[in-house]
C-alpha cells in the first residue's frame, strides 16, 4: 500500500521537482545507460579552429551573411551563408559549455563555462577577446539523455561535454525532463 | 482648429504605426537574429540574458562591456524575446512581459500564467505566440499553441488555443507561423484567420527544434541537421540546402 503510494505520487513529484533526479532501480544490478564524457583542461581555451562536423546541434544565429550553429556544450560552427543553397563552413569556435550566442557590431557574445565572453570576430579570421563577465544561475554542461540511467556527474572531473552508452550499475542517476 | 485636430490625429496614427513596426531592434543592420529558444536578447545597445531565474542586463554600447543590473523573476525561465520596448520571457509556468522603456532597468508588467505554460514565445505586432509541450520539466498538460492578444500589455488575453503534437521552437513572419514539432517535423500555418489558423505545409521526415524565418528564407535546426528553405506568402517551402549531422556520439 505504502509502496504503491510512493510509486504513484512521490516518485513523479520527486522527478518533477528535480528534473534530473537520482533513483535506485531495485530490480536489476545493471542497466543500459550513459557515462559522462568530461572536457579536458586544454579544451577550456577559446579558439577558432578548422571546420568540424556537426554532431549535436543546438541553437542557431544569423548575422549578416554568417550562420552560426551551436554544438551543444562544445562551441559554435561558423558558416558563410551568402548563398543559402550552399553554406560554406568557415571554422569552429571551440568554447566549452556554450549554448547561447548573439552578435552586435562584429562582437560575439557567448557563454563559456558559465561566463559571458565578448569576442571581436574579424570576419571569423581570428578572434580577439574583449572581456569576460560571470553569469549567474547558468546551467553548465550537457544534460544526459532524457528517460535513461546515467552515471552520476562528478563536477570535480570537469564539465560534461558528451554522453557515451554503457552498462551502468544500479545505483546510478536517472534523468527525465 | 480643424487643422489642429487633424494634425493630432495624424500624429496619433504615426505613433501607432511606429509601435507596430518596431521589430525588436532599432539597429538591425549591425546585430543578428536568434531563434526562439535563445536566452540572449539585444536591444538598443543593451543585452538581456535570461538565466534560470533572472534577467541580467549588460551594457554593450560602443566599447562598453559591463554588467549593470540583475532583475529576479522566478525559477524556470527558458527563453527571452525582445520586441519593441518589451521583453517577453518564456518560463515553465508563465509568460512574462517586462518593459525596457528604461533599457537599463527592465520593469515587470505582466505575468501571463497558465497551468500548461512552458517554452518559447515570439511576438509580432500585438500578438504573442506561445507553445507548450509535455515531456519537459513542466509536464502537466497538453501540447498546444496559444495566440495571445497583447494590445494591452497590462492585461493580455487569449485569442485561441490549438492542439499541437510536440511543439518546440517557433517563428512568425507576417501571415505565416512556423512551428517545430520535434520528431513530428515542421508545420507551417497561415494565421490570417486567428481563430481558425490553417495548416499549409507539414514536413514530417525530419526532427525540428528551432527556426529563424526572414526574407523568404527559413533556417531550421534539429537532430538531423540544419536545413534552409525558401518560402512564399502561401507557405510553400522548397529545400535549398542541408548541413548534415554526423552523430557518432550524442
Amino acid at each position: 500500500m505504502i509502496k504503491q503510494y510512493i510509486s504513484k505520487y512521490i516518485f513523479p513529484i520527486f522527478l518533477l521537482l528535480f528534473s534530473v533526479g537520482c533513483w535506485v532501480d531495485e530490480d536489476k544490478d545493471v542497466v543500459e545507460g550513459y557515462r559522462p564524457v568530461y572536457g579536458t583542461q586544454d579544451a577550456d581555451e577559446i579558439k577558432l579552429i578548422a571546420p568540424q562536423s556537426i554532431r549535436n546541434p543546438g541553437k542557431i544565429y544569423v548575422y549578416g551573411n554568417y550562420l552560426l550553429v551551436n554544438e551543444t556544450a562544445k562551441g559554435i560552427h561558423v558558416f558563410d551563408n551568402q548563398n543559402p543553397e550552399a553554406p560554406k563552413a568557415v571554422g569552429f569556435i571551440q568554447m566549452l559549455g556554450n549554448t547561447d550566442m548573439a552578435i552586435r557590431n562584429d562582437v560575439l557574445y557567448a557563454d563559456h563555462m558559465g561566463d559571458l565572453v565578448a569576442l571581436e570576430i574579424h570576419d571569423f579570421e581570428k578572434l580577439t577577446e574583449q572581456g569576460t563577465l560571470p553569469l549567474q544561475n547558468w546551467n553548465l554542461g550537457l544534460p544526459p539523455p532524457s528517460g535513461a540511467y546515467f552515471q552520476c556527474v562528478d563536477a570535480s572531473k570537469g564539465l560534461v561535454i558528451g554522453w557515451e552508452k554503457m552498462i551502468t550499475p544500479k545505483t546510478d542517476c536517472y534523468a527525465i525532463y | 482648429m480643424r487643422f489642429t485636430k487633424l494634425f493630432f490625429f495624424c500624429l496619433l496614427i504615426i505613433a501607432v504605426g511606429c509601435d507596430a513596426d518596431s521589430s525588436g531592434s532599432n539597429d538591425l543592420n549591425n546585430q543578428g537574429t536568434g531563434g526562439s529558444m535563445t536566452r540572449f536578447a539585444i536591444h538598443n545597445g543593451f543585452m538581456y540574458i535570461a538565466d534560470q531565474s533572472s534577467i541580467t542586463v549588460f551594457d554593450i554600447r560602443n566599447d562598453a562591456f559591463e554588467k549593470i543590473k540583475v532583475v529576479d523573476v522566478e525559477i524556470g525561465l527558458e527563453t527571452i524575446f525582445a520586441y519593441g520596448e518589451y521583453l517577453y520571457l518564456g518560463a515553465n509556468s508563465a509568460m512574462y512581459i517586462y518593459s525596457i522603456a528604461d533599457p537599463q532597468s527592465p520593469t515587470f508588467i505582466f505575468r501571463y500564467s497558465h497551468i500548461y505554460a512552458c517554452d518559447p514565445v515570439v511576438v509580432q505586432g500585438n500578438r504573442a505566440y506561445v507553445t507548450m509541450r509535455t515531456g519537459s520539466a513542466c509536464n502537466r498538460g497538453a501540447n498546444a499553441l496559444e495566440i495571445i492578444d497583447i494590445t494591452d500589455r497590462n492585461n493580455p488575453s487569449l485569442i485561441a488555443n490549438y492542439p499541437m503534437e510536440s511543439p518546440h521552437g517557433l517563428g512568425v513572419d507576417n501571415n505565416l507561423l512556423f512551428i517545430c514539432e520535434g520528431e513530428k517535423g515542421l508545420k507551417v500555418f497561415d494565421i490570417t484567420q486567428e481563430e481558425s489558423i490553417q495548416l499549409v505545409t507539414h514536413i514530417d521526415d525530419l526532427h525540428a527544434y528551432d527556426v529563424i524565418p526572414g526574407n523568404e528564407i527559413l533556417l531550421l535546426t534539429g537532430d538531423d541537421g540544419v536545413f534552409q528553405y525558401h518560402y512564399d506568402d502561401a507557405g510553400n517551402l522548397s529545400l535549398l540546402s542541408k548541413i548534415p549531422v554526423n552523430r557518432s556520439e550524442i
